[in-house]
């Protein structure tokens, strides 16, 4: 198997063997990136396909730090997610009523009960645009500045939406129980 | 800092919460290919300038070296001086002289044709001797190896000839 040095020097020469490899490498990956955003496979198909392009297209600038492009390409896929949820007019701010106070340690305790299923049902019943703030910050690991940058929003917002979510998921396990 | 554990149970269990539906990506690879060949096939491969610089010059290099020895060259060098069209034409005349002189020490009918026959050979080397003087040498060099070789050729069977006509008087 080719290093990955070798398969970006391949890339950058257009050799199409290079970049069939190169996305047979990363292809679940990011397509699984773009999915938990958009929640469209065929749409996820075409944005994480096109995301390769362009990054093919720009390749010569990662010859010499082949182990920035996978981070270089996972970010132009998040932010062609971001850009489709903003064309079907999706809020990322939302109040997120009838939250109740902060129930942070319900996961604290090692003996707890809650399920992965209750957290799986919670993150169905919130907003997507709340949804992908939580994504970005727990999946994608982004710092609360980088989803801000991405999002087109201040830090402080982003800080709140997902403490604010983050609680409303734990209200809703705690609602279920009673 | 408090440690967020929502968020490393959410992590850990990221598979399970946020399940991805994988089925899209059968056969996507081929459609990849057709994508991949839609946006570069018509593109020219980017060669760095500095490559494309010592492509040229080699070419140029190989180009002159090319036009500069292939003319000295057909096979077998024709002449002491490749540049010197008169000095090859004129020791070809020369060779002439010594066999029309030959000849003609025979006296019969077919050979006075055959000296007929020579002296126009000189007549035309001699033109070709003025006109390679005023036009490009180079031109003239590459006509003069195919007639020079051809000539070499009937003077050395006429010389071989009239060498044994003489052995047979």
């Amino acid at each position: 198997m080719n290093s990955i040095e070798n398969i970006v020097n391949g890339c950058v020469n257009n050799n199409k063997a290079s970049q069939l490899e190169f996305y047979s490498l990363y292809s679940k990956d990011i397509y699984s990136v773009v999915f938990r955003i958009t929640r469209d496979g065929a749409e996820s198909k075409d944005i994480m396909q096109n995301s390769f392009i362009k990054i093919f297209k720009r390749i010569d600038t990662y010859q010499e730090k082949p182990n920035v492009i996978v981070y270089s390409l996972k970010r132009i896929a998040i932010n062609a997610s971001i850009d489709y949820l903003r064309k079907k007019k999706i809020r990322f701010i939302d109040d997120l009523e009838n939250i109740p106070d902060v129930i942070d340690d319900v996961v604290d305790d090692e003996n707890s009960d809650i399920k992965v299923h209750q957290i799986k049902t919670a993150m169905e019943l919130l907003p997507n645009g709340v949804r992908t703030i939580l994504i970005l910050r727990i999946i994608e690991e982004l710092s609360f500045e980088e989803i801000a940058q991405e999002l087109d929003m201040r830090a402080s917002t982003v800080r709140t939406q997902y403490v604010r979510a983050r609680s409303k998921i734990l209200s809703i396990i705690e609602n279920e129980k009673r | 800092m408090k440690k967020d554990k929502f968020k490393d149970f959410v992590k850990q269990n990221s598979t399970d919460i946020f399940e991805v539906d994988m089925c899209p990506l059968e056969n996507d690879i081929v459609k990849f290919e057709k994508l991949l060949d839609k946006e570069f096939d018509n593109c020219p491969k980017k060669i760095n300038p500095i490559i494309r610089l010592r492509y040229w010059i080699s070419a140029a290099v190989l180009i002159i070296g090319v036009l500069l020895v292939l003319p000295m060259y057909n096979g077998e060098r024709i002449a002491e001086n490749p540049d010197n069209v008169e000095h090859y034409l004129s020791s070809l005349n020369k060779r002439i002289d010594i066999l029309i002189s030959k000849v003609e020490a025979i006296d019969s009918v077919e050979h006075v044709i055959l000296i007929s026959d020579l002296r126009q050979l000189k007549f035309d080397n001699e033109v070709f001797i003025e006109e390679s003087k005023n036009t490009q040498m180079n031109k003239y060099f590459i006509d003069m190896q195919e007639i020079g070789s051809q000539q070499m050729q009937v003077l050395a069977s006429l010389e071989k000839s009239v060498d044994n006509n003489f052995q047979t008087n």
